[in-house]
């Protein structure tokens, strides 16, 4: 299993969980605490923080997941998943886009934080998914 | 493509992790290839016949509608 090792440990598996969930949490307590005094404060800090989640859940997507992740199969599937979520994203961006053009919505949905999180998101998903179903099987004797 | 490896194992006695541990892949892939759900690669077929020690196409066959 060499692609084994080019994969991050399970062990490790905190340090993505930190680097998603921590952001968030400290983007949402200092605004409870009254630290942000414009509203433009809180944007430039709040990209900062999404910044920090994607490299978050880039890592988790690279993580070992189960003891026996890292070889071929699993490797493929990772692929799929990215494939996937790209399609994903162009059709929620087709459908949105469609949607803004017939009742005239704003572009905001089309900043490229959207875009990235509906990509790693959907991989994640994706990935969870195949993974979850492969935990399923039994040994056959 | 059907394959014969789980005839083989049990021919050899051998389980789907004993299998996966000699050819260096998870137990997963195995019972995935042994399913029809992940089709190997060449090298991990050739690996596998050769624990096996039968020649790859005894192991793999190409069926009617491939």
């Amino acid at each position: 299993m060499k692609a084994k090792k080019a994969l991050i440990p399970k062990s490790k598996l905190w340090i993505s969980l930190t680097l998603i969930f921590l952001p968030i949490l400290f983007l949402f307590g200092f605004r409870e605490m009254g630290y942000f005094q414009e509203t433009n404060d809180f944007i430039k800090i709040s990209r900062v923080a999404v910044c920090v989640t994607f490299i978050g859940m880039f890592t988790l997507f690279l993580t070992q997941w189960t003891k026996e992740d890292g070889d071929e199969m699993y490797m493929q599937l990772r692929l799929r998943a990215v494939f996937m979520a790209v399609v994903t994203t162009i059709g929620v961006l087709l459908t949105m886009s469609l949607f803004d053009f017939i009742f005239g919505g704003d572009s905001s949905f089309y900043r490229g934080f959207s875009i990235m999180f509906l990509i790693l998101f959907s991989q994640i998903l994706f990935f969870g998914q195949q993974i979850y179903a492969l935990s399923k099987q039994k040994e056959d004797k | 493509m059907k394959n014969s490896i789980k005839v083989e194992r049990a021919r050899h006695n051998l389980t789907q992790g004993d299998l996966a541990e000699k050819v260096g892949v998870s137990r997963q892939t195995i019972n995935s290839i042994e399913t029809k759900k992940y089709y190997p690669s060449v090298v991990l077929a050739l690996k596998i016949a050769k624990v096996f020690q039968i020649p790859f196409e005894e192991l793999f066959q190409l069926e009617d509608d491939d």
